[in-house]
């Protein structure tokens, strides 16, 4: 039995990687960078993806079936999307908050608006602004809905149904203001997601083999050339920081027969002012000559290691020929690695928090199985199989696993919105 | 005939021994000696096209060629840088012809000094005390810019990389060697890199130090400049801001010790000093303190900056100019002369010479692999 298994920390770990990008290694460890990728939010106004993973979230998340409402009332609306009628007091308070805000900015509520600082000025007016990204949607479903219903009752009308041409014409507009609200309604599901400000920054991938020596490294190899081929296909830009090969990792042997493993970990790329790195935390390492080096010996080993003795996170680079560079790139993957640290245990704590609630089971540290004889792989965080494995290895299938494990985050992050009402 | 695969494993055992004996650092060097290979390659065979279109005589051109795998021609020219490596001793840098240098690409040239990372190291924390002082610098005419003079300037990696990092438009930066072939790499090494410079200018000149009228040589150049530029008489903004030296500093005896690389490569006269290395650096202390401009009134210290906060323990402070204590520097915060030295041994005295010459604030700089390797000093 010749599997091949992705270890992966988190669920979020391959949905980042659709929202941003890369890197890879053979045999042991590559990092690839970004210098450019979409966050998740502006990945999805891409016309080429937004509209395939639309059709995922209908069919993973949401039925659509048409409540065909017959209330008449215009003040109450029914949505049709389930979600969002779950959410309506969240949406209704968003509603309240944003009136008030847009009340004080104008200086007619009893708050005095001498008393604004300019600071908590831009402020309310950030707050106001992103609210109204998510209530202009509402109001705009809303109308939408309301339009609907007025439609339904023209259709009720015997004046209606006895002209046939306008019967036709009613059961048109109907149909068009239907599709309106659903797509309406997604992007008001979609707006109304949190933010991470993690998803606008760059990001680092990095590949590991794990158990299965040579042959993992083969594997990681091959996941390794998997990401880059999704990331030209995505036409995101992507630089290789580093690649340490031990040994011959380009050479296949004969016959997979073992399990290998590999971890895959992407990481948001942090500013310096995200993570900040205390000189004494971190010791330096670099080729030491005997002697007292300087002109008397002329080393090319330009390799550097960091230790960061507060979490014993160790990073290596010696791919370029100045340890300067060496060091700066270290610096990066550092910075990168603690953000990370940090960000999952924030994100540890709210999903434990939300699984003592909702009661889910343990998460599985396998997440995908790249089965060669078999060609299949097999994503376990969501239950599906593709059996096409040089297409997913290729990059070109790869997109329907991100895709459906997107729907799912989104999903996760909707319910969890939901819970903490 | 033997695989691409074969070839690289012999390769690699091969450089071992030149690679302090370490598996993968052979290998990492192989892998830049391929790219090499690969390129030069692909040069020629750019240049083999144009002919072959020329003469209208096609198909000389190999095939395309799979991945991972050489040509012929890049295994014949690996095999040769191979060779020099392990049975000449040449330097890696000399074969590929270039080391990175903070952001730059220097070229290296026999016999002129290759550039170590030491000095790479410290160039770029200079650069950065420097530029965390931006009152230092004023934009204007050239006269009015910040003055740095590069003593034994060799490939002129270090002033190169100092105008790379410094503010743009900020500085001008003059180094001059003894050596007719050194002056000659850096100015190619200017020219090379010239669009990464930001504006700053960085001119090299042949000069001997230890020539009797070296300071007043040395300072015409700044005159010139001031002259030149039609700058209104300000004479006080003639001489340098800044005095940097990393002279030849090896012993006689600890010559014989050094690896081929080295001893059989490297221009002697860059490495080789009298009196246990140390011969050059009270000379060039006392031309570098006639060559500082007078110290401007220092507006940014403020009143409690005056206080003794700036005495090291090391001495107290002689000079009208008042230093607070860095982060950093914790003595000097702004340095006027800067040397690089061979290790800890030579502290002691270079640290006396650069006193003995006027400096009255002194400090050590230590390099990643915890080695003294600058004396910093400051009026």
């Amino acid at each position: 039995m010749a599997s091949f298994i992705g270890l992966g920390r988190l669920a979020r770990t391959v949905q980042c990687l659709h929202s941003q990008s890369r890197a890879l290694s053979i045999s042991s460890r590559a990092y690839l960078n970004t210098p450019s990728s979409y966050g998740l939010r502006s990945s999805l106004q891409l016309a080429h993806t937004t509209r395939q993973w639309r059709s995922e979230l209908d069919r993973a998340t949401f039925t659509t079936s048409f409540p065909c409402s017959k209330k008449s009332s215009a003040d109450q609306v029914t949505f049709h999307n389930p979600m969002l009628n779950k959410m309506k007091p969240k949406l209704q308070s968003m509603q309240e908050l944003h009136d008030k805000l847009l009340k004080d900015l104008n200086g007619q509520s009893t708050d005095d608006i001498e008393d604004l600082s300019p600071a908590k000025f831009a402020e309310k007016t950030k707050q106001l602004h992103d609210l109204s990204q998510i209530t202009d949607r509402y109001s705009e479903v809303e109308s939408l809905i309301r339009d609907l219903y007025s439609l339904q009752q023209m259709l009720e009308d015997p004046a209606t149904n006895q002209d046939k041409d306008l019967l036709e014409m009613t059961q048109e507009e109907i149909k068009s203001t239907t599709d309106d609200i659903i797509e309406k309604e997604k992007e008001l599901l979609l707006s109304m997601l949190p933010t991470d400000t993690a998803d606008e920054a760059n990001a680092i991938l990095e590949i590991r083999a794990g158990t299965g020596g040579d042959e993992a490294g083969l594997f990681a190899a091959d996941v390794l050339r998997m990401y880059e081929r999704f990331a030209e296909r995505q036409r995101w830009k992507w630089d290789e920081i580093a690649k340490t090969h031990d040994g011959l990792g380009a050479i296949k042997t004969q016959g997979r027969i073992h399990t290998s493993t590999i971890t895959v970990a992407i990481m948001p790329q942090p500013t310096d002012v995200q993570v900040h790195i205390a000189d004494s935390d971190v010791r330096v390492d670099v080729f030491r000559a005997s002697g007292s080096g300087g002109q008397k010996v002329n080393t090319t080993d330009s390799a550097i290691r960091l230790t960061h003795l507060p979490t014993g996170i160790v990073v290596a680079i010696q791919d370029e020929r100045s340890n300067q560079k060496n060091r700066a790139k270290a610096f990066t993957i550092l910075r990168a690695k603690l953000f990370e640290l940090e960000r999952e245990k924030l994100a540890n704590e709210r999903r434990d928090k939300r699984r003592a609630q909702v009661g889910s089971g343990t998460r599985s540290e396998k997440i995908r199985t790249y089965n060669y004889p078999q060609n299949r792989v097999t994503d376990h965080r969501i239950n599906k199989t593709l059996h096409e494995l040089e297409s997913v290895l290729d990059g070109e299938s790869l997109p329907e696993f991100i895709q459906a494990l997107r729907v799912e985050e989104q999903t996760d992050l909707l319910m969890a919105m939901n819970d903490e009402e | 005939m033997r695989t691409t695969l074969e070839l690289v494993k012999i390769w690699t055992e091969a450089l071992v021994p030149v690679c302090n004996h370490s598996q993968s650092h052979a290998s990492q060097e192989l892998k830049w000696l391929m790219q090499h290979a690969k390129q030069v390659a692909h040069i020629q065979e750019q240049q083999l096209k144009a002919k072959a279109a020329s003469s209208y005589s096609p198909n000389i051109i190999a095939g395309q060629r799979g991945r991972g795998t050489l040509s012929p021609h890049e295994i014949e020219l690996l095999q040769g840088y191979v060779d020099q490596r392990v049975k000449s001793r040449k330097p890696l840098q000399y074969i590929l012809g270039t080391q990175p240098f903070m952001d730059l690409e220097i070229l290296t040239r026999p016999p002129t000094l290759i550039p170590r990372w030491e000095t790479e190291e410290w160039t770029a924390k200079l650069a950065a005390t420097l530029t965390s002082e931006p009152s230092l610098f004023a934009s204007g005419n050239l006269s009015s810019r910040f003055k740095i003079l590069d003593i034994c300037s060799g490939s002129g990696c270090i002033p190169l990389g100092l105008a790379s990092s410094l503010p743009p438009f900020s500085s001008h930066l003059f180094g001059v060697d003894i050596h007719p072939k050194a002056v000659q790499l850096a100015k190619d090494n200017e020219a090379k890199n010239r669009d990464l410079l930001n504006g700053n200018t960085v001119e090299f000149h042949q000069a001997d130090l230890l020539a009797p009228h070296a300071v007043d040589t040395f300072l015409s150049w700044t005159r010139e400049k001031t002259t030149s530029s039609g700058a209104s008489g300000a004479s006080g903004a003639s001489g340098y801001n800044l005095v940097i030296s990393n002279p030849p500093y090896i012993a006689h005896d600890e010559y014989d010790t050094l690896e081929p690389e080295v001893s059989q490569w490297e221009d002697p006269k860059a490495l080789l000093a009298d009196e246990e290395g140390l011969v050059f650096y009270p000379r060039i202390a006392q031309i570098a303190i006639q060559l500082l401009s007078q110290p401007k009134p220092s507006s940014s210290s403020s009143a409690g900056s005056d206080s003794e906060s700036g005495v090291s323990e090391e001495g107290s402070p002689r000079g009208g100019r008042q230093w607070k204590n860095g982060p950093d520097l914790d003595k000097v915060r702004i340095p006027e002369l800067v040397f690089e030295i061979g290790g800890d041994h030579q502290v002691d005295y270079v640290r006396d010479a650069v006193r003995d010459a006027g400096f009255s604030r002194v400090r050590v700089w230590k390099d990643l692999a915890d080695r003294a390797r600058c004396i910093v000093g400051a009026r």
